[in-house]
């Protein structure tokens, strides 16, 4: 730094900043304009993380090494798949695997007081901890006519532990609330799986069988030796069934979050671009007389990005701050709805938000190139 | 008068508007000029004479359609609007019939913009500004905004910036226009000292005849063309 102070200040007069500032309410609307286009996009995100990570969250987070389901079934999400239950005792004698856990699925109503809803559950043996959710109030230990419910399905109707449920008409009591089984369009719910059976009304029935390896067995072994021990059935390892659940998702209700989103960055262009182009006809005679008295094209160009680019950060911040200020309420209200903002997405949000900036300054640039300053003259 | 005092050399210029036929318009029909350093050159006639069009050719804003022009010994015909916009930067003034003055910028900003657009740096350009101020009488005006003036500040801020770049030719398009008789008065004593003092060739188009008893030399346009050049006694 030179004794005439840091070099940004030394550059000359800060004639973006000035035009910026010199209309406050202009520029005030551009940052609202752009920022709730940015909160639209935060939210979509947020969701389509949400999603992602919550709505897979029960099948990946499983401590299993292999799930085995009905022949030609591949997830969890968009299946219906039935196996006897008996398979478990015949994988249980493959070398290498030391427990398996059914899981019987059913997609059904419970009612919460006076209130009907309809969730999945899904009745998982209570003695083994393949199949338990993570439970964050209560316990994860069902007993006969006990039930765990999704924290946001329960928030949502207002049920607490303890209190009396019902499900397809049978009696169950709460006792448990558990996390990452929210799938956003419906929720999870547990109970024991005899007590599933019963829903159901077939007692040797299972949905999925957990299987879980020694520590001496590698996954693609193990998943190795159960596939063709059973006729008609398909053997996934974990990570394998994880992801397959996610390609669902992603062609499902993910994209259309994706679509909107980019719907978002779409109305934040035109907002800029329009907001923008009618700032540079209102200032017409500025930017002719700038071209007459000597200023370069790449001056004009800097001059309009400056604009251009202030006006997203501004709207960036806007977004951010009501973004962050509106989830909290919005997770109070909504529940179900799962918003989790990772930090990618977030840069990405900025990332594409100073495109949209770059984007933005085009047309405005065209505009100004088509100024002529002779016209200074007859004003 | 020398070649070398020649500031501004025009040589069978001709400008045409318009498609061929009817709509065609000779703005400026076959003008040849010579326009002295040192000297406030006036450019009279009735509107649409060729007054603007013949400010507009000299200053590079506008292409001859015929003919050649020269300012400080650089020809204008086929250069680039990059080397234009240079020319114009360092070495053309220009003071407009309403100002132009940016009103979000103060009126030392207004004035230290060009030089800033040239390169120089904000502490010399503050301390340029504020002697052009002082000069014209603004330097209790540095910190306002143009629309806080009177007309005659405004284009005494106006004269102030197209001075920033110590430029050879201002070109001031009737530069009292907007003014009472006093301060047009004011306006064009202070670019005939500029031409004077600083050997700057400064010339005026106006229809005003306050203007000529300050012009070393007056040329009088008609439908384009020359119609005489006179010399005011003093």
């Amino acid at each position: 730094m030179s004794a005439g102070g840091p070099r940004w200040a030394r550059r000359g007069v800060p004639l973006a900043h000035r035009l910026i500032a010199f209309d406050r309410m202009r520029f005030g609307i551009t940052i609202a304009g752009i920022g709730f286009a940015v909160v639209l996009m935060l939210f979509l995100l947020a969701l389509y993380d949400g999603v992602r990570v919550e709505s897979n969250g029960y099948v990946a987070g499983r401590p299993a090494d292999a799930w085995v389901a009905q022949d030609n079934t591949t997830n969890f999400i968009k299946s219906s798949s039935f196996l006897r239950a008996a398979i478990a005792d015949t994988l249980r004698t493959v070398p290498g695997v030391t427990e398996v856990s059914p899981i019987l699925r059913l997609i059904t109503t419970v009612d919460i007081g006076p209130r009907r809803t309809t969730a999945i559950v899904l009745g998982i043996d209570p003695a083994s901890s393949l199949a338990r959710p993570e439970v964050v109030e209560g316990t994860a230990q069902l007993q006969r006519g006990e039930m765990i419910l999704d924290r946001a399905l329960a928030q949502r109707h207002g049920a607490r532990i303890g209190d009396s449920l019902r499900a397809q008409g049978h009696p169950f009591r709460l006792v448990g609330l558990s996390r990452g089984t929210n799938a956003v369009l419906t929720q999870l719910a547990f109970i024991p799986i005899d007590d599933a059976r019963e829903l159901l009304g077939f007692r040797e029935v299972a949905s999925f069988l957990l299987v879980r390896g020694d520590s001496g067995t590698a996954r693609d072994t193990l998943v190795r030796r159960l596939e063709g021990r059973v006729a008609h059935t398909s053997v996934f390892a974990q990570p394998v069934f994880a992801e397959n659940n996610m390609q669902e998702l992603r062609g499902g209700l993910l994209p259309i979050l994706a679509t909107v989103a980019v719907l978002g960055g779409v109305v934040a262009l035109s907002v800029l671009t329009l907001l923008l182009y009618g700032a540079i006809l209102e200032r017409r005679e500025a930017y002719a007389l700038l071209k007459a008295i000597g200023a370069a094209d790449g001056y004009l160009a800097r001059l309009i990005l400056a604009q251009s680019l202030a006006a997203v950060a501004g709207g960036v911040l806007f977004g951010v701050l009501a973004y962050l200020g509106a989830a909290p309420i919005t997770r109070q209200v909504v529940p179900e709805m799962v918003l989790s903002l990772s930090p990618w997405s977030l840069t990405g949000v900025a990332a594409a938000a100073l495109l949209l900036g770059a984007l933005g300054a085009l047309v405005p640039l065209l505009r100004v190139a088509r100024i002529y300053p002779a016209e200074l003259f007859r004003a | 008068m020398s070649e070398r005092e020649m500031a501004v050399r025009l040589a069978h210029v001709t400008r045409v508007f318009g498609a061929v036929g009817e709509t065609q318009v000779r703005a400026v029909d076959d003008v040849t000029l010579d326009l002295p350093r040192g000297g406030l050159t006036l450019l009279m006639g009735a509107s649409g004479s060729g007054k603007t069009t013949l400010l507009s050719l000299i200053g590079g804003l506008i292409a001859p359609t015929a003919g050649s022009v020269v300012v400080e010994d650089m020809s204008l015909v086929g250069l680039g609007q990059p080397a234009l916009t240079a020319l114009r930067l360092r070495r053309i003034g220009i003071v407009f019939q309403a100002f132009h003055l940016i009103d979000a910028l103060s009126v030392r900003e207004n004035i230290e913009l060009p030089m800033n657009l040239a390169g120089v740096e904000r502490p010399e350009s503050q301390a340029r500004a504020l002697q052009l101020a002082e000069r014209f009488g603004l330097h209790d005006r540095l910190d306002f905004r143009p629309r806080a003036l009177s007309g005659g500040e405004k284009q005494r801020v106006a004269i102030a910036r197209a001075l920033a770049n110590d430029p050879a030719v201002i070109l001031a398009d009737e530069p009292t226009g907007s003014l009472d008789a006093r301060a047009g008065d004011a306006v064009i004593a202070l670019l005939h000292a500029e031409a004077r003092q600083h050997r700057r060739a400064v010339i005026v188009a106006s229809h005003d005849p306050r203007i000529a008893p300050f012009a070393d030399q007056v040329v009088r346009l008609a439908f384009g063309r020359v119609d005489g050049i006179e010399v005011p006694l003093r």
